[in-house]
């Protein structure tokens, strides 16, 4: 079995119980507790299954207690008036007109001189265009409004005279991967074409802000948006890049593998720790410390340990489309290869274009529901188109980051920046084809209640398969 | 049911038992918001620090030993809603700074 995945799924169920039940809180510590005495008893007594439950159980009670001040419903007078709020700049802000959203991790909330408690996602539609640094703490003064986007209850809106305050500059390893970030987004946009940068700042960055509607619409229609997310694809090519690099400069394979480890951690942070991008360093990250450490590499576990890092940092991520998409999507994939024996033959062509095939079935089987349930859309050609998108991805992306490493050398720039932009012109007119194939999706909207039925039958299926496996090896 | 090994069952249990002493903690000091203030220790010491009252951060105010978040919150709000403090005395009229609390903050500021 894989530790880290039960104790994640049992976190996980906790957090989606704390999210709608309400219990106290020094109940559940005591609960846990209980459990934590239980589970040392009969680790002493070895008496394995008892103490391994009850573990279980002790996370479960943890996720209830983690979820606890996300899910706080503000008093009802504090929507009345102008209220203070003081909270980080999550991300770079967005510019809609006159005004500019973004979110901002909040602390607390001043309302009449009384501190609130709310360290919760606010939305803020900000009418002041000030310019504001991301990752610095402001106290903000506004209206707060009971509408949010995503995992966000409340919007704030501030007035074009309301100007925030800067309380604290941020600083750290989080600050300095964003300087970087920005560095490398200037140097981005100076290189490449405007239509085309921000699809760069994107699929290398992770930065969306100025991607515009139409193009997320063409990978929208082709069913190729999950390209535009940074994800264990770009988290592959960064890290075989620097392994490459640092094999070439003569390091010793452990040493490789703990500086690619590091590069590869502050890459995460540069692209802003979103959670497809953590899970990726995070399973980079216990792949290099499997071979470091000469232990096996499960992939189910470090899925595990990732997911539950990721709760543990922001419980509020598992109601995150793009949480739920990006480890439904790796489960699906590794589970799949498992269980239904997809091998590895050889190093042929062909083969590698069959295991691409197959990575994208089991992606889309695992994914299907709730890309519906999200975006109202069933996709049925990208299981086939996936085979030319990703492996080109992956040229576009190697590219990039030769080119970023090559950047001092102003000849090789201008020819590296001049081919680079064809291949994306050439990787968005494919995706345009493909948002208007006629069968390319069709609209339909799964109910939750679907969603539920859908994956019950799935992991019951694959349930099937593993025990029918063991008792297939244990006979023979 | 986990095939742990007992180091690794240690390792997980000794986890499990920050999170659940973490979390008790903070639940507590969220309850009992004083308490956290009536331990703490200044570190800096008085000749050292001195912090303009009318442009110091939130984070250079909390430095100051008989300052905690709120007091230091409740500055900036005051400070931000009626513009700079001519008087270290005009202190006195943020709510939870009283003429003792002044007596004790004062030899720590300075106004530009």
């Amino acid at each position: 079995m894989h530790p880290a995945l039960g104790i994640f799924i049992s976190f996980a169920l906790g957090i989606i119980s704390g999210k709608f039940l309400s219990l106290n809180p020094f109940l559940l510590i005591f609960l846990s507790f209980a459990f934590f005495l239980s589970a040392v008893f009969f680790h002493k007594k070895s008496k394995l299954f008892p103490s391994d439950i009850s573990i279980l159980f002790i996370f479960l009670f943890l996720g209830f207690i983690w979820i606890k001040p996300y899910s706080l419903i503000l008093p009802e007078e504090v929507l009345i008036g102008e209220v203070y709020v003081c909270g980080k700049i999550d991300k770079p802000a967005r510019q809609f007109g006159v005004f500019r959203t973004y979110l901002i991790d909040s602390n607390y909330l001043i309302k009449d001189g009384k501190n609130i408690y709310y360290p919760a996602s606010i939305l803020v539609k900000d009418y002041s265009q000030q310019d504001l640094g991301s990752l610095n703490y402001y106290l903000f003064k506004g209206k707060l409004r009971k509408s949010g986007y995503g995992y966000s209850k409340y919007t704030l809106y501030i007035s074009g005279k309301n100007r925030p305050n800067l309380v604290k500059n941020s600083t750290g390893i989080r600050k300095s991967a964003f300087v970087v970030s920005e560095k490398l987004a200037a140097v981005i946009k100076g290189s490449f074409p405007e239509e085309i940068a921000p699809f760069v700042l994107s699929i290398f960055l992770g930065r969306r802000e100025d991607l515009s509607k139409e193009i997320k619409g063409i990978f929208a229609d082709a069913g190729t948006s999950h390209i535009l997310a940074i994800s264990g694809l770009h988290v592959g090519i960064v890290a075989w890049l620097c392994l490459f690099v640092l094999k070439l400069v003569g390091f010793k394979r452990k040493t490789r593998l703990a500086i690619a480890m590091c590069l590869i951690l502050f890459y995460a942070f540069i692209c802003g720790l979103k959670p497809p991008v953590t899970r990726a360093a995070i399973m980079f990250i216990c792949f290099c410390l499997s071979f470091l450490l000469q232990r096996k590499f499960f992939a189910l576990n470090s899925l595990g340990l990732a997911g539950f890092a990721d709760l543990l940092l922001r419980p509020q991520d598992l109601f995150s489309a793009s949480f739920q998409l990006s480890f439904i999507a790796v489960f699906s994939i590794v589970s799949g290869f498992k269980y239904f024996y997809v091998r590895r033959k050889d190093s042929q062509f062909f083969d590698k274009i069959r295991i691409l095939f197959f990575m994208s079935l089991f992606a889309n089987l695992g994914l299907m529901p709730l890309v519906s349930f999200y975006f109202s859309k069933v996709y049925l050609l990208n299981i086939f188109t996936s085979v030319v998108i990703i492996p080109y991805l992956g040229i576009i992306i190697s590219s990039l980051s030769a080119f970023l490493g090559l950047y001092l050398f102003s000849a090789l720039r201008a020819v590296l920046s001049n081919s680079i932009s064809f291949l994306i012109f050439a990787f968005l007119r494919i995706n345009c084809f493909l948002s208007k194939l006629p069968f390319s999706y069709f609209e339909y909207k799964f109910s939750l209640s679907h969603v539920f039925l859908y994956y019950t039958v799935l992991i019951t299926l694959l349930c099937i398969k593993v025990f029918s496996a063991k008792i297939h090896s244990k006979i023979s | 049911m986990f095939n742990l090994t007992c180091q690794e069952r240690n390792a997980l249990l000794f986890l499990a038992f920050l999170l659940i002493t973490g979390s008790g903690a903070h639940f507590f000091l969220k309850k009992n918001p004083g308490y956290l203030d009536s331990i703490k220790i200044n570190q800096a010491s008085p000749e050292t620090v001195k912090v303009n009252v009318n442009t110091a951060t939130r984070e250079q105010l909390l430095a100051i030993y008989g300052i905690g978040e709120v007091i230091a919150d409740r500055i900036i709000f005051y400070r931000t809603e009626n513009g700079p403090f001519a008087a270290i005395e005009d202190l006195e009229k943020v709510e939870g700074i009283g003429k003792k609390k002044l007596e004790k903050i004062k030899r720590y500021l300075i106004l530009d």
